[in-house]
């Protein structure tokens, strides 16, 4: 059962305990009075049928396929022929007392049963039709008389525009929440569809190498692929800019940044969960780890393979990056430095320096190049 | 190759890709391995390993339910003994942490060369942890992660300088032997600080769930 309905049925509850909470009270007020009224006995017995009246219409209300028109109307003009006894039951004096007729205030219950059930200029009809009915009864300038006629359209309005927004609203929580669920299957699907081509991609990988040496590239075609997939599936970058463009700075996710340069030359270490860090920031630090990257395929040889690592400590980043090439002496790397070349200086060493950062390497030859990144996580 | 001693030791393999089942057990049993069940969810992968008490487990996390993580939990549980190393396609970060913390002593990717699997199989079956450079880097950030979240009179596992110092090595693609001759250390040496590190997150993990499971009876 979606939220709508259950609400709609505890409004209407709502509504039927109402008429019997006015029930009582239109008896109190009957039961004192009832020595002065024209005719004590009938007032006795209009309170019956009004009590009698109440039990029909809490049962019947319960469903909402007899709540019909006909139903509806038949609920205003019995409260209307109630209404319409107090000044022979009562009598002008007792009436002129307090301009309360018979049925005190139970005579709103049907005016806001119709406001629950069509809205709220429906439920202030109704009840504007049985207030002047009242009023008529004894016309007068009195605010006791005419103030009773104001409040028989007010409150059913009211309530018959607080039924309305409600439903509105939990309308709309009822599709969102089919939206969300719907969304929720088709990630699942996702998952099953990509985990398929994961299995038959590292498949290819694994049993290429075998084949040929066809096989051998088809293995290494799937290998680059697989990688990319995977680290398409982990990124969480979207979540992430929804939430930064409150805060005016674009905020994107390092983790998934830098699991994206993974290759099969590549290999990337990260931790789990995501790195929340201003996009500009993750592209100049993405860009320095490019650019090291760069260094290992010119300079390292063509079978060097390369590892990431990004840590964060306490706000801070620490990106160490190694490869297993030909190595160089510290002397030789000051040399390509200085010269320019290996697009140390600017390319590396400036960029980290802009974010704020310190950069260091160390080179073993035959032992490859190791770079150290330490970076605040904000500016 | 491996020593007669491992390839002694009995295995099941868990995946729900039939192609992959195949291929696993056809390179293992090549291998030497003796492979004594198969299983295609979590229900068999349990149920199965009650009866046949294999040695090892080869284990894609991807399964039907039981998953492959709530599987090791279970295992672990009744079977401390047990080696379990995680095969698996899509490398989800977040997994792959639950499944070594539930007690996996490594982790491989799919994609990973048949030799590499092998090797890896291989040194689970003969005790140690698979150390994966990716496994490593995640390993560390955990440690990391609750260090950071750590609320006072918390207890929560640390690691000794040595042990991050190792674990940072692993996570740069440098094999133990490497790390053994640059930190001028035996190579049981290291192995010894690897295998610490996952133990001291296992067991933090089972005192965490037991905790849990405690406030979650007193509540209820």
């Amino acid at each position: 059962m979606d939220s709508s309905q259950s609400l709609l049925r505890s409004m209407w509850r709502a509504g039927g305990l109402l008429r019997f909470a006015m029930l009582v009270l239109a008896c109190a007020v009957n039961g004192l009075r009832d020595p002065q009224a024209l005719h004590p006995r009938l007032l006795v017995a209009v309170c019956a049928v009004m009590a009698a009246w109440s039990v029909c219409t809490w049962f019947w209300n319960q469903s909402a396929r007899r709540r019909t028109w006909v139903w509806m109307m038949l609920d205003i003009v019995v409260t209307a022929a109630i209404v319409a006894t107090s000044r022979p039951v009562l009598g002008e004096t007792l009436l002129r007392d307090s301009f309360l007729g018979v049925s005190v205030y139970w005579m709103a219950a049907a005016p806001i049963a119709v406001a629950i059930w069509k809205g709220p200029v429906a439920g202030a009809v109704a009840g504007a039709v049985l207030g002047l009915e009242q009023f008529l009864q004894l016309p007068s300038l009195a605010p006791r008389a005419w103030l009773d006629l104001v409040c028989m359209v007010i409150v059913p309005a009211f309530v018959g525009l607080v039924a309305t927004e409600l439903e509105v609203l939990l309308r709309q929580r009822d599709k969102d929440r089919a939206v969300a669920a719907a969304l929720a299957e088709r990630e699942r699907l996702n998952r099953i569809v990509h985990d398929g081509v994961l299995q038959v991609l590292a498949m290819v990988e694994h049993e290429g190498g075998d084949l040929g040496p066809k096989g051998v590239r088809l293995a290494r075609l799937a290998g680059e692929q697989e990688t990319r997939l995977r680290g398409l599936l982990q990124d969480r970058g979207i979540a992430l800019d929804a939430e930064g463009s409150a805060s005016g700075d674009t905020m994107t996710d390092l983790v998934s940044m830098v699991m994206l340069r993974e290759s099969p030359s590549v290999s990337v270490s990260v931790m789990a969960g995501a790195v929340a860090m201003p996009l500009r920031r993750a592209r100049e630090l993405d860009a320095a780890i490019g650019e090291a990257l760069t260094n290992v395929t010119k300079h390292a040889g063509p079978d060097a393979h390369a590892w990431i690592l990004l840590e964060e400590d306490g706000g801070e980043l620490i990106v160490s990056l190694r490869d297993d090439g030909v190595g160089m002496t510290a002397a030789q790397l000051r040399d390509a430095a200085a010269a320019g070349r290996l697009g140390v200086r600017e390319s590396i060493q400036g960029r980290i320096r802009a974010l704020g950062g310190v950069c260091s390497w160390r080179s073993e030859p035959q032992g490859g190049l190791e770079w150290e990144f330490r970076v605040p996580v904000g500016a | 190759m491996a020593q007669a001693s491992e390839q002694g030791r009995r295995i099941m393999l868990v995946d729900d890709h039939p192609m992959w089942l195949e291929a696993l057990e056809e390179d293992l049993v090549e291998a030497g391995f003796d492979v004594v069940a198969v299983a295609r969810d979590g229900r068999e992968c349990l149920a199965r390993a009650r009866a046949v008490r294999p040695d090892v487990v080869v284990m894609d996390l991807n399964i039907p339910a039981p998953n492959g993580v709530e599987c090791i939990q279970q295992l672990m549980g009744e079977r401390p003994d047990l080696d379990i190393i995680v095969v698996s396609a899509s490398g989800e970060r977040d997994d792959v942490l639950d499944a070594v913390k539930a007690g996996a002593k490594g982790y491989v990717l799919k994609s990973a060369s048949k030799e590499e699997l092998l090797h890896a199989v291989q040194r689970t079956a003969a005790g140690e942890a698979v150390f994966t450079p990716a496994l490593a880097g995640l390993v560390l950030g955990e440690y990391r992660r609750m260090a950071t979240a750590k609320q006072h009179g918390d207890e929560v596992p640390e690691l000794t300088a040595r042990e991050t110092e190792v674990l940072r090595l692993v996570a740069t693609g440098l094999s133990y032997r490497e790390i053994a001759e640059r930190l001028v250390v035996s190579h049981r040496t290291v192995q010894n600080h690897v295998q610490n590190v996952l133990h001291k997150l296992e067991l933090h993990n089972r005192v965490e769930l037991a905790r849990y499971a405690i406030k979650q009876g007193l509540d209820s």
